[in-house]
């Protein structure tokens, strides 16, 4: 009787293993062809809110106002390399046709726009979440930092129920999903007086 | 008895050396130190030295300066110019600090228009608003506050650009200052 060859069997039973596995991924690999016409639906808070009334800003300065004041300053999020960059009249400028530098000439659509974008797309798919009603505001970086309930370099920039608090959180609570939420541009403007 | 290799003794002492060496030095604060450069000509480290730099860099307390300031700059004679040739600082100038905790707190300036304020003076809460005046009392709220930096020049750098503001200014031509031991012009050098 011919005695088996311990030694190639096993080699042979761990080559199949490992040659099925790698087949199994392949094909896993394979199963599916990406398609093109799928998307995530993203929910964003009010561009309209967010910006208030461009012909009147003095009485609806709407979200941004606070948000370039306490956050936009050029040693905080002002700075071109900081997640949340925002962009001001008096701290960081994007390019402008005007040619205007930090300091000088009024803020531009442009600018305006990227705040907006700095805002939701700080994270996109918890923002959604949150705008949708699925999740609380105080799930977002946006609001925890200036709240400090997470470690925040710039420290505490707004306590609950205070005027910068009621305006972002407001502005990100549609009130068809949060009993109390809403939008009040009065909020807002009380947070833009806050120096 | 195992013998040990002198170059293994070697080793342990300069491993040891290096761990330190990597515990203390942090590259990011030496470049900010470096990028500063020299002292400028004649113009000692002290109190009239390197106006309108940011002074935090070395005096924030990681050094290389010994002493250590919250709150420093410097004051120019105003209007600003983009052109960068009217970096006179002012002497007897104010700059006036209200921390977020509501407390106060005041500098003035020296005859090349730097200000300091130490911690055992003033150890604020940031936010700061902060308003400078000139020594006739012309003053001028800066119309945002100062974030989470002490350095005046932080953002206040000279040239004026997309992502700095150029330096402070009060609108006052100061006059001859025969008693500045520096000349009063940023970077000038001796007198």
């Amino acid at each position: 009787m011919k005695i088996p060859n311990v030694r190639l069997l096993r080699r042979t039973m761990v080559g199949s293993a490992l040659a099925a596995t790698f087949a199994g991924l392949l094909l896993a690999s394979c199963a599916e062809i990406p398609n093109p016409t799928r998307y995530t639906v993203i929910f964003q808070p009010s561009y309209a809110q967010f910006t208030g009334d461009p012909n009147n800003q003095s009485t609806n300065p709407g979200v941004h106002v606070f948000l370039e004041q306490q956050c936009g300053t050029l040693d905080c999020h002002g700075q071109v390399d900081r997640p949340f960059r925002l962009f001001s009249q008096f701290g960081l400028r994007a390019e402008n046709d005007a040619g205007n530098l930090s300091g000088v000439g009024p803020e531009t659509a442009d600018e305006l726009y990227s705040n907006y974008l700095s805002a939701v797309g700080l994270e996109p798919e918890e923002m959604s979440r949150v705008v949708a009603g699925e999740d609380s505001p105080t799930q977002l970086l946006l609001v925890e930092k200036p709240r400090n309930l997470v470690h925040h370099k710039g420290g505490q920039r707004m306590v609950e129920g205070d005027s910068l608090d009621l305006c972002l959180t407001g502005w990100l609570e549609d009130p068809s999903h949060y009993q109390d939420g809403g939008y009040d541009p009065a909020n807002c403007y009380q947070a833009s007086l806050v120096p | 008895m195992k013998r040990t290799s002198v170059p293994f003794l070697l080793l342990v002492p300069s491993l040891l050396l290096l761990l330190t060496d990597a515990c203390t030095s942090d590259p990011v604060h030496d470049g900010e130190v470096a990028a500063l450069g020299p002292e400028a000509p004649g113009i000692p480290k002290g109190e009239y030295h390197r106006a309108g730099q940011p002074c935090l860099v070395c005096h924030g307390g990681e050094g290389p300066a010994s002493t250590v300031f919250t709150v420093a700059g410097t004051i120019f004679a105003g209007p600003y110019n983009a052109t960068m040739n009217n970096t006179l600082g002012v002497d007897q100038a104010s700059a006036y600090f209200v921390d977020d905790n509501g407390a106060m707190n005041a500098a003035t300036t020296n005859c090349v228009g730097n200000f300091w304020i130490t911690p055992s003076t003033w150890n604020p809460a940031f936010p700061i608003i902060v308003e400078v005046f000139g020594p006739t009392g012309s003053g001028i709220p800066m119309p945002g506050h100062i974030g989470r930096t002490g350095s005046c020049a932080t953002c206040h750098q000279d040239p004026q650009s997309l992502s700095a503001v150029g330096h402070v200014y009060v609108p006052y031509t100061p006059p001859a200052n025969a008693t500045c031991p520096v000349n009063p012009v940023a970077g000038a050098g001796a007198l």
